[in-house]
């Protein structure tokens, strides 16, 4: 998704959605490194890809909690890490360019910033889960990059990318917009306040809202069922109504024609074999009635 | 003495060899000795081939010579290489060589069992080297009929009844290719003066055109029918199945490419008036064969199933690519040969050598396979990577070069076959990630293949060598197209003579 926003930007004018994606795309790459790494460290640490066996690690887990927490804050464009900067300007310049395309990236600015900490309350506060082994952090070659990347991920944006990357070789001349870069913050707080409040400790709020939305909800849980699609695309038609068919028409059609010519070839010659039979009677008798109809046929020639 | 004869010799001088030895032991290694040498020549000859161009060679044939056989007939001994017979030389001493390895352990008569085989590889050989359409014809015929014993004495299986109909099938192109040939004779001299059945001497021959529309459909589908050209494949999916590793590896790797080399060298280069007229019909047949063959292999249960329809949809590709008549398309069909060649000579040897150890080829009786065989599970996933046109390796070159040729000619008809055939490299991808996902990966599925082991040397010797083809070619594709390119002048002259 927030690929997505930093390609949505190129269409910008005169380049600058140029120059904005591709800075965005250049900090997503710090932050969004960063959230896996510390995924692969939580996930060593619990030995479990589910957020449900996970809960209350920021006391085992320091290291990766802080990191976790810069890239989270990142990705949410909070300044003055690394996402507001790239953000601001995709924002900047599809304000100029596409209204529409404006009003989508500040909601989605506003759900990653929510799903974003909702991942991050719910792992490292949350529900104080009894591990069978205690958590421990990560050994030095996995906690050095998660460093690492955080420094990126909160330094990245103070790259003065628009003197950098133009269309034309000449730097862009950009600079912060409050009408823009403050309701962009706002709406990435709202949703971390969002997230808070549902995920900070373990309540039933968060089950009720989803009775709530009911179907809207599980669509959602099944990824729109897209998945599902591309299953029953190619399992139940490239599968079973191309593949199969055409695997049964290849042994029972094509190949059964040639095997038939096969079998009719020996049936044939099992008929032909009978005029061979070595019999002299036979042979006298097929020779003598040759002779016959040959005298009667020129006859009736000869006689016209 | 000609140098090119030795490429006959070599193999007759084994196969004697070989009679003079008794068991396994001495068999395999005289047959390794042999097959070695033959390699070395191969490479000396692509060297020679090489250095010769590079130093400004114009002939269309090098090392030509000619010695009279029946003087009556004309029919002569005429031998000669340019560059896409070196390529194709060099491919079957690479598959023989690590078909000689991969039939390490032949048990049972190994000794009639080298020299059959060796018989066979000596047809494809002088196949390749023949410039006389008789001794082509020949040498074809010394290719197919081993086979027939092969598959019928060491195969598995129903193995009379494979052998059986493959012979029978690949006869029956041959009879409708042999008419061919003789149609190609007897117009041969519109002047008056002597038949003659030499190539280069038929190129200069301008045949009328309705004979050429006679004897094009016989000569292009009796040497389709070895290129498993749909409807006439058949007899593919069922001969590998039941053939012995190596015999697989050469069938599929290299004779099923004498079937698209003469598609090539004789229906098209000799009669290209009626091949472009009638290129419509077997445009159509190819394409079916390439998509088809990809989703025959999608449910098929049998290793050995699913790489022989995979054959037909790759073969198939290289007629396609034939027909297309452009320089781009048959340099990327030239590539696809000595490309698919190496990849399907391994996935038989691999295919083999798990079949040796698991005793079953279905693959929903195995599992796991890549914790007990890495080496051999490693290799087949590059062999599949490779198959479904992965950058870096062979299958990538010349997939992207026959599209990219095919997709120059702007008609509707052919970008739309183009598009269709294109579409086949996912269908490619979904069979053979399917059976590595299904054998390779997962959980062991039976407790006796965890005492499995994995790879030995001379196992490891077979499948290396293609996989340095593979990758060499994938990594270093330049120097083998532009040797393809250099020889396809001629071809590309002749078309645009008579067509335009």
């Amino acid at each position: 998704m927030m690929v997505g926003l930093g390609v949505s930007g190129y269409g910008g004018e005169e380049g600058l959605g140029y120059m904005a994606g591709m800075f965005h795309l250049f900090t997503h790459a710090m932050f969004k490194a960063l959230l896996f790494l510390t995924a692969g460290s939580i996930i060593h640490a619990v030995h479990s890809n589910y957020m449900q066996d996970m809960g209350g690690l920021r006391k085992y887990l320091p290291i990766t909690h802080i990191t976790f927490l810069v890239a989270a804050l990142a990705i949410s464009g909070i300044p003055p890490f690394s996402g507001f900067f790239s953000k601001d300007e995709i924002l900047a310049a599809a304000f100029h360019s596409n209204k529409l395309l404006f009003y989508t990236e500040y909601i989605t600015a506003g759900i990653t910033s929510f799903y974003i900490f909702r991942l991050y309350f719910t792992i490292f506060w949350g529900k104080e889960t009894r591990y069978e082994h205690k958590p421990h952090e990560a050994p030095l070659n996995m906690t050095i990059p998660l460093i690492f990347l955080a420094l990126a991920s909160a330094l990245a944006g103070f790259i003065p990318f628009h003197d950098l990357v133009s269309s034309d070789m000449r730097p862009f001349d950009t600079n912060t917009d409050l009408m823009i870069a403050l309701p962009s913050v706002l709406i990435g707080l709202l949703g971390i306040a969002g997230a808070w409040i549902l995920y900070k400790k373990e309540n039933d709020i968060p089950q009720r809202i989803t009775a709530l939305l009911g179907g809207l909800y599980s669509a959602t849980y099944h990824k729109f069922y897209i998945d599902e699609i591309y299953l029953f695309v190619t399992k139940k038609i490239l599968f079973n109504l191309v593949a199969r068919p055409i695997a049964w028409f290849d042994r029972h059609i094509v190949d059964g024609f040639m095997m038939g010519m096969g079998t009719v070839t020996v049936k044939a010659s099992e008929k032909i074999r009978k005029l061979q039979s070595g019999e002299l009677q036979q042979y006298a008798f097929v020779y003598v009635a040759g002779v016959i109809l040959f005298v009667l046929t020129f006859i009736y020639y000869l006689g016209e | 003495m000609n140098i090119l004869s030795l490429f006959v010799l070599v193999p007759v001088l084994t196969v004697v060899g070989i009679m003079f030895t008794g068991g396994l032991k001495g068999t395999r290694i005289v047959a390794v000795v042999g097959m070695g040498i033959q390699l070395l020549l191969a490479a000396w000859l692509v060297f020679y081939y090489l250095a010769v161009k590079g130093s400004g060679d114009l002939n269309e044939m090098i090392l030509v010579s000619d010695y009279t056989w029946f003087p009556s007939l004309n029919i002569r001994y005429t031998v000669g290489v340019d560059g896409i017979s070196v390529s194709l030389i060099a491919l079957t001493a690479v598959v023989i060589f690590a078909g000689v390895f991969a039939s390490w352990g032949m048990d049972y008569l190994p000794r009639e069992f080298f020299i059959t085989l060796i018989l066979l590889a000596t047809g494809v050989f002088g196949f390749f080297i023949s410039l006389d359409l008789f001794t082509l014809f020949l040498f074809y015929e010394l290719a197919v009929i081993p086979m027939y014993l092969l598959i019928g004495i060491w195969g598995s299986g129903p193995k009379e009844m494979a052998a059986m109909k493959l012979t029978l099938m690949l006869m029956g192109g041959s009879a409708l290719l042999l008419v061919g040939l003789l149609g190609l004779y007897f117009y041969s001299a519109p002047d008056g003066g002597a038949f003659t059945f030499n190539i280069l001497e038929l190129a200069k021959v301008h045949m009328p055109s309705g004979a050429q529309r006679f004897f094009f459909p016989l000569t292009f589908v009796g040497f389709g029918v070895l290129g498993a050209l749909f409807p006439f494949h058949t007899w593919s999916p069922d001969g590998h199945a039941s053939a012995p590793t190596a015999v697989s590896m050469l069938h599929a790797g290299v004779l099923m490419k004498l079937g698209a080399y003469g598609c090539f060298r004789v229906a098209i280069f000799l009669m290209p008036e009626a091949a472009s007229e009638m290129a419509w019909i077997f445009i159509i047949l190819t394409s079916i064969s390439v998509v088809y063959g990809a989703f025959g292999a999608i449910m098929q249960k049998d290793l050995k199933y699913i790489n022989a329809y995979s054959s037909v949809s790759h073969v198939g590709l290289i007629l396609f690519a034939l027909l297309m008549m452009n320089k781009t398309a048959v340099n990327g069909a030239i590539l696809q040969m000595i490309s698919h060649g190496l990849m399907t000579a391994l996935f038989f040897a691999l295919i083999g050598m798990i079949y040796g150890r698991t005793h079953t080829r279905n693959i929903y009786e195995m599992g796991g396979l890549m914790k007990v065989m890495p080496f051999l599970g490693v290799m087949y996933l590059l062999g599949g990577l490779a198959s479904l046109g992965l950058p870096g390796f062979s299958g990538f070159v010349a997939e992207m070069t026959i599209f990219f040729g095919a997709f120059q000619h702007l008609d509707l008809f052919h970008r739309a076959a183009t598009i269709l055939v294109v579409s086949s490299i996912v269908v490619t991808a979904v069979y053979v990630l399917r059976a590595v996902g299904i054998f390779m990966l997962g959980q062991i599925k039976n407790k006796e293949h965890l005492k499995l082991q994995d790879a030995k040397w001379h196992e490891k010797l077979s499948t290396i060598t293609l996989m340095i083809g593979i990758i060499g070619i994938g990594v270093f594709p330049l120097w083998l197209s532009d040797t393809i390119l250099g020889s396809l002048q001629p071809f590309m002259d002749r078309l645009s003579a008579y067509l335009h």
